[in-house]
């Protein structure tokens, strides 16, 4: 009886709606930013030099800005189902929770579209 | 349900910090620098994206002192996440959970977070 009232308060609350997804979602972006990262850090660590010239060219070649992008997605998805799980954790009034996982969402988001907005415009501007 | 507050057992403040418990809660912690981490990111690519002032500003406030050390502790968090998401994505294929094995890797995750940056600023 126990056990079943539980459940109930679980099911009602929408709180395993998704988790299983959410924890798959995790593990993946993780398994893909350990590759892009470490692409990311090498990559970068082996450019010449940092003057503006040197860093425009290195963004402007097709399989780099590609790659940035993937690597700005994967790791602001990261970054938002992570953030989730603390706003989940810590924040225990619904209306103020439900507000901060739209507001984290929205971040994200914004965060997003500034850096695919800039990379393109890095590498497709001629100077 | 009720919503008396029920009696707590013995928290955080009893205990001597194990390793792994200090991971773990660093795990989180640098999650978070690397969540505000992301705008020194946008920030890099705007800047190159605006135009070379912008980028020389960048450059020039990534070389002070505050720069400096925001840079260096991004890239701590970095790598001491890196090796303990490292340490997570094992875990979840269902090893190493045992008592000795979870202390060895936390020796390992700290240890290699500071080879990581050590390599990675003399490198660079």
């Amino acid at each position: 009886m126990k056990t079943l009232s539980l459940l109930s308060l679980v099911v009602k609350n929408n709180l395993v709606e998704g988790a299983s997804a959410h924890w798959w979602s995790q593990r993946l972006s993780a398994f893909f930013l350990v590759i892009l990262a470490s692409w990311f850090i090498i990559s970068i660590g082996n450019v010449a030099d940092y003057e503006y010239q040197t860093i425009k060219i290195w963004i402007s070649s097709v399989l780099n800005s590609f790659l940035l992008t993937l690597l700005a997605f994967t790791m602001i998805y990261h970054s938002s189902l992570g953030l989730e799980v603390i706003i989940e954790d810590y924040i225990h009034v619904k209306k103020t929770r439900e507000l901060l996982l739209a507001l984290n969402k929205i971040f994200h988001l914004i965060f997003f579209i500034i850096i695919v907005i800039s990379i393109f415009l890095i590498s497709t501007r001629i100077q | 349900m009720s919503i008396r507050p029920r009696p707590l057992s013995p928290h955080l403040t009893i205990y001597r910090w194990p390793i792994t418990m200090v991971l773990s809660i660093m795990h989180r912690g640098t999650g978070i620098v690397l969540t505000s981490g992301l705008m020194i990111f946008a920030y890099w690519l705007v800047s190159i994206a605006l135009g070379e002032s912008y980028y020389s500003k960048f450059l020039f406030l990534s070389t002070t002192w505050l720069g400096s050390f925001f840079l260096f502790s991004l890239s701590f968090a970095f790598f001491l996440h890196f090796s303990n998401g490292i340490r997570h994505l094992y875990w979840d294929t269902g090893r190493g959970f045992n008592k000795d094995n979870v202390e060895l890797s936390a020796r390992l995750v700290i240890i290699s977070t500071f080879i990581f940056t050590s390599i990675f600023w003399w490198w660079i």
